[in-house]
């Protein structure tokens, strides 16, 4: 019993009651967020047979009477409206990619709590305006449609800078990559939320499905507004350790630093004592739009994360119709196929974030599961014509793929808006986050037309988008790749450091023996 | 709408609107149906060689009105069930604001002698499921509505086409309704309807159920305010303003 309760000891010691409900807090009201995105995606079939009147021709007579069968014409069938429903995406997409950058730069000036409270109500607003108030007016205008995904995009984009920058403020580095490894699976918990939601009120009509999903959503904005708390700051607790001076630090829980008595830890620890009564309102100012994109890292990471939000998304959003395509499977069992890549990829961040903790250090981490991610993406490609063989496959490519996603886009972007050059002085994290993201989400963007141009338009194989895959991946890697070379060699140096600190300490301690011989002698 | 005496005095002053614009409505359908009775184009009244007028004097119950022939043993509603515009100089645009359709419980119509019919179409006889006798001029063009596989006899002679007793479309469209949300009914020559199953509604019958609108924000706006109330207690009661 006694390492549980010296485990629990640590943990109570380290994270307090604001801790859990920040986590849960974020974690939801971005699922939230996921569920109203998952919605549309969910109700595409109904929503097209809706703005539709019912095919006919020479040999199938139209059907009577026309006000239940006929009188709907935004689009002449259901197909035609499938390239309007794709160009909904992109719209979502690109709106949602601009909108990161601008809600990064108001999550550092203003209450970030105000920000992602209002980000959600509001997106909430649009999402009932666009599927339930349309539907009861029957106003079906395309203009209008476009317009309001836009908006929505823009206002979907103040949930994730907001909800990284906050966690980034409550966890500190040392165990930010397993925590917010962990936090990532808000996404896929969301898509879950949505799609059963979606699956329970579906009968009723497609509009009470976005009422539902949209009025959670304006609820979480209502819970956040009275009970988030963005900083530990506001609560006057300690803002957590960050940047690379407490390297030295986090190991010393073991047993060896009441042996040695002085620790690296005791400055740190007093200066956490210090930190309540030096307690001031008084906000950082914020770092500006292109002060942030010169951070270092910031840069190399928003255009590896381009490329890997290319691939990562293009999994999500053809994973079902590939699976449909190449294996005739059909499109349920292809849907509940396709959540093992999320799988994979929520167990590769938290896996990937705990290895990067202990080394304190990402970018090696980061790079070893993307060069594992090809033989990963080639294995997918290949695989047999089996469920399970294919599912296992695609839990490693999600694993290898997703999970570095994960970690660039939460734990590494925190990082980089914590990091030792702007500590104290200035609000950087939700900046950094809007750019690392929005960066990443014209990379999605990008590739939701390059896929099917090369898939529908070139008429290449299949194997020809994994390679595609395959080169985004190897680019990603790459990207990071002038950072992988300055993180290894400080670490070189922190070893050497490191040694030479043993080294003097070994000495002393023969000294030490030495002296006490003598005198006992 | 403080006063109850005067929201009162609107409800009953909307009451009566509603009455009386019901009975207008009311008003012109009769007029129609006298009209086509009566029509000022057709010459002569109605010859007692046809069909209609053998049909009303064999039966009881039944009298000639003008050109049609009504039933007149239910007295709120008086149906015409015969109708003969045979010579009335009937052209094409006279079915334009489909005149047949409050007739819906008619039998034999009769159109012999309108050289000015040149497309009889099956939606100008929508929704007569009654008809079991159709009579119109022979021309290259013009048929029984329906086309042929509408109808179980045809006798085509030199100046007139006479189909009788109907084939039930929905045994020929067999399968055209969607077959979980919808049934076919018969809706007149060549013609059916779908409509929506027990339990379906809405737009291509794709609803079924009402939303529980009240249960569902009474319930999400009450645990909102909960959650919200106990996290703040737990929560932002703590946050220290400057």
């Amino acid at each position: 019993m006694a390492p549980v309760s010296r485990m629990w000891r640590q943990l109570t010691s380290k994270y307090t009651i604001y801790h859990v409900f920040v986590f849960l807090l974020t974690f939801f009201s971005y699922a939230f967020f996921h569920a109203t995105r998952k919605t549309f995606s969910n109700i595409k079939t109904t929503i097209s047979s809706e703005w539709t009147p019912q095919f006919c021709n020479a040999t199938e007579p139209c059907l009577r009477p026309e006000k239940i069968w006929m009188d709907r014409h935004l689009f002449d069938s259901s197909s035609d409206a499938e390239p309007f429903l794709g160009w909904l995406d992109s719209t979502f997409l690109i709106s949602y990619a601009v909108g990161l950058y601008i809600s990064g730069i108001l999550g550092d000036r203003f209450d970030m709590r105000k920000v992602l409270s209002l980000g959600m109500c509001l997106s909430a607003v649009v999402v009932f305006v666009f599927g339930c108030l349309t539907e009861w007016v029957h106003l079906y205008s395309q203009p209008f449609y476009i317009l309001l995904f836009v908006l929505n995009g823009l206002l979907q984009s103040t949930g994730w800078p907001c909800v990284v920058a906050i966690m980034g403020n409550w966890f500190g580095k040392s165990t930010r990559g397993f925590v917010l490894g962990a936090w990532s699976a808000c996404a896929s918990v969301g898509n879950i939320i949505g799609a059963l939601l979606v699956s329970q009120v579906l009968d009723y009509g497609y509009e009470y499905a976005f009422l539902v999903t949209s009025a959670v959503l304006f609820a979480g904005g209502v819970v956040n507004f009275f009970a988030l708390v963005p900083s530990p700051k506001e609560v006057g607790l300690p803002e957590p350790e960050d940047g690379d001076n407490e390297d030295d630090v986090s190991d010393t829980n073991d047993d060896d630093e009441d042996e040695t008595g002085i620790t690296p830890r005791t400055p740190l620890v007093q200066s956490d004592l210090d930190s309540p009564v030096t307690f001031t309102q008084t906000r950082p100012q914020a770092i500006s739009f292109f002060q942030a994109v010169c951070l270092p890292g910031v840069i190399p990471y928003s255009l590896s994360y381009a490329c890997l939000k290319l691939v990562n998304y293009s999994f999500f959003f053809w994973l079902p119709f590939y699976l449909h395509s190449q294996y005739g499977w059909k499109e349920t069992v292809a849907d509940e196929i396709s959540i093992y890549y999320d799988v994979g990829g929520i167990i590769g961040g938290m896996i990937g974030g705990y290895l990067s903790d202990r080394m304190k250090k990402r970018a090696p981490t980061v790079v070893t599961m993307l060069l594992l991610a090809l033989p990963a993406l080639w294995g997918y490609s290949a695989s047999p014509n089996n469920k399970t063989t294919n599912a296992v496959l695609m839990a490693v490519a999600g694993f290898f793929i997703g999970g570095p996603a994960n970690l660039i886009s939460s734990a590494i972007s925190a990082d980089l808006g914590r990091q030792d050059l702007i500590k104290g002085n200035s609000e950087a994290l939700s900046t950094v986050t809007g750019i690392v993201d929005g960066t990443g989400s014209v990379g999605a963007s990008i590739g939701q037309v390059v896929v099917p141009l090369l898939h529908k338009q070139l008429h290449l194989d299949w194997h020809w988008v994994f390679y595609f895959f395959m080169l985004m991946t190897l680019m990603t890697a790459v990207c990071i790749l002038p950072l992988l070379v300055r993180e290894v060699r400080s670490m070189k140096c922190f070893l050497n450091y490191q040694l030479r600190r043993q080294a003097a300490a070994l000495v002393q301690d023969t000294h030490r023996t030495d002296r006490l011989n003598s005198v006992n002698s | 709408m403080a006063n109850p005496g005067r929201s009162f005095v609107t409800l009953c002053l909307f009451l009566v609107c509603c009455l009386w614009c019901s009975s207008l409505t009311r008003g012109q359908k009769e007029n129609r149906l006298q009209s086509i009775c009566q029509l000022s184009s057709c010459a002569s009244p109605l010859a007692d060689d046809g069909v209609v007028y053998s049909m009303c004097q064999d039966r009881p119950g039944l009298q000639v009105w003008g050109r049609c022939c009504v039933n007149i043993t239910d007295n709120t509603h008086n149906f015409t069930i015969g109708l003969d515009l045979s010579g009335c100089n009937i052209k094409d645009e006279f079915f334009k604001e489909s005149p047949l359709l409050p007739l819906t419980r008619l039998q034999k119509l009769v159109l012999d002698n309108n050289p000015g019919i040149t497309v009889l179409s099956r939606e100008d006889v929508a929704g007569l499921t009654d008809l079991n006798y159709i009579s119109v001029p022979t021309h290259s063009n013009c048929s029984c509505p329906g086309g042929e596989e509408a109808w179980r006899q045809h006798i085509r002679t030199v100046n007139t086409t006479v189909c009788t007793d109907q084939t039930p479309t929905c045994t020929i469209y067999d399968g055209a309704c969607p077959v979980t949300t919808s049934h076919c009914v018969e809706d007149g020559p060549g013609l059916f309807l779908c409509l929506c199953n027990e339990g379906y509604h809405g737009y291509k019958c794709l609803r079924q159920g009402t939303f529980p609108m009240s249960a569902f924000l009474a319930g999400l706006g009450s645990s909102t305010v909960i959650v919200a109330a106990i996290l703040w207690v737990l929560q932002r009661r703590h946050v220290k303003t400057a």
